[in-house]
């Protein structure tokens, strides 16, 4: 690693930790339900939020129209914060995903389901160092590199899993395969993201 | 399931797409309290955060944030829009105002046309009873049926049990300075008892009313005498106009 690489990475590091800390300031105002607190979650998510709504619902209007949902229901939710510090990005993504995925759901006459863990009916728990890293630009190209590098079929099973929001077994029915194939896929897919991704986790 | 089965799922099972059976059993995995995939689970949650922010970014529209703002801002008046509304809302008070105004002024000036009406009238009345007082008290006036004698004191006495006595007398000699003329209720048996103090008008015409219950059925008499200025507690000159109470 060359000096300028070096700088690089601990300037990137320095502005993820205070993107952080600047979460916790933002859970307690917009905790005291402050107009302007949602404002700067928005300048700090917003982008990304649409973005995601936009990949999982395909469709411009409705995009805008569940981005506003999500960050109301940030808000709505936002006098449940435990934590002063803690990202909100996982959270407020989860949230958006689960908009999202309920839309898509709604138009297939599928029933809803929701994540855990950091579902929105759980507020944002406070993550550690490597945790606050991953909205880190450099960690988000590593996880789009690592995407590309799997095979076709596991990629796929990865789409519809995070970005469709499909059930093994419905993923099995979608592509006419075995259920015992997705599920192979699906575990290979993961061990080999884990492992280029092992620096979030570790 | 194994420790090492579950944590295969774990990602699924934060995304909430596993399967009914898988879910159960990961669920069933964690309540036995394994650390191991406790400390994982925040893991995961992070891991598929990172893969759901590696989609492509697309710039939203400006008009999304102004959306999300303006749902959780209370409306507040522009202060753009201030001077525009200002002159408006300041002639609609003024019209407001004057139309109050024009109200109360119409109000005020048919209650004055009330009240002055009211005056007439009694202005009318008094006019009328004054007329007819003065017409009783005048000397010249006397009861068809008594004799034409006009320098005599004369007096006419009503009484009500209720409301008292009234006398209307003409021709009441001149008072001496410092006397007055009082009126006197004479019960059966008793020493008279002072019916109020007057002064007639300078042709000798009075109308005196002392008000009151009256027990009429024990008075005997009605009579006025002259008496110092103060009144007194029973008669010191000769009654006049002594009239007797007819028993009922």
């Amino acid at each position: 690693m060359n000096w300028s690489t070096k700088i690089f990475f601990v300037v990137a590091m320095a502005a993820a930790v205070l993107r952080a800390a600047g979460d916790g300031d933002l859970v307690a105002r917009l905790r005291r339900r402050d107009p302007e607190a949602l404002g700067e979650l928005y300048d700090r998510y917003g982008r990304l939020i649409y973005s995601l709504i936009l990949r999982i619902v395909a469709n411009q209007a409705i995009a805008e129209e569940l981005v506003q949902e999500s960050f109301l229901r940030v808000w709505n939710r936002s006098e449940g914060f435990q934590e002063e510090r803690g990202s909100l990005g996982p959270w407020v993504l989860t949230i958006a995903r689960n908009q999202a995925l309920d839309y898509v759901r709604s138009l297939e006459g599928r029933s809803s389901k929701r994540s855990v863990s950091v579902d929105d009916t759980e507020p944002p728990v406070a993550m550690n160092a490597a945790e606050e890293r991953i909205l880190d630009g450099i960690q988000l190209k590593k996880v789009r590199v690592a995407i590309e590098r799997l095979s076709a079929n596991h990629r796929l099973v990865i789409e519809m899993a995070y970005f469709e929001g499909l059930s093994q077994t419905e993923m099995a029915e979608r592509i006419s395969q075995p259920l015992g194939t997705i599920k192979t896929w699906t575990r290979m897919a993961l061990k080999s993201l884990r492992e280029e991704l092992g620096a979030v986790a570790s | 399931m194994t420790h090492d089965e579950a944590r295969e799922l774990l990602e699924l099972y934060q995304l909430g797409v596993l399967d009914e059976a898988d879910r159960r059993e990961v669920e069933e995995h964690l309540k036995t309290g394994c650390e191991d995939c406790r400390k994982a689970l925040a893991e995961v949650a992070a891991f598929n955060a990172s893969i759901l922010a590696s989609v492509p970014l697309v710039e939203p529209p400006p008009r999304v944030r102004d959306r999300v703002l303006a749902a959780v801002t209370p409306p507040k008046p522009r202060p753009k829009a201030q001077p525009h509304y200002l002159p408006w809302m300041a002639m609609a008070a003024a019209l407001a105002l004057a139309v109050w105004l024009g109200n109360e002024a119409r109000l005020k000036n048919e209650q004055l046309i009330v009240a002055r009406r009211q005056v007439e009238t009694v202005t009318t009345e008094r006019d009328r009873l004054n007329s007819a007082l003065t017409f009783l008290s005048a000397p010249e006036t006397r009861p068809v049926g008594a004799k034409e004698d006009i320098a005599k004191p004369r007096g006419l006495y009503f009484v009500n049990p209720q409301s008292g006595i009234l006398l209307i007398a003409t021709n009441l000699p001149v008072l001496p300075a410092g006397r007055t003329y009082q009126m006197w209720l004479i019960p059966k048996g008793q020493a008279p008892v002072s019916a109020g103090l007057f002064k007639p008008d300078v042709r000798g015409g009075a109308v005196h009313i002392q008000p009151g219950a009256v027990d009429v059925a024990n008075a005997a008499a009605v009579a006025i005498s002259v008496e110092p200025e103060a009144g007194s507690t029973a008669p010191t000159t000769t009654p006049l106009l002594v009239t007797p109470v007819a028993g009922i």
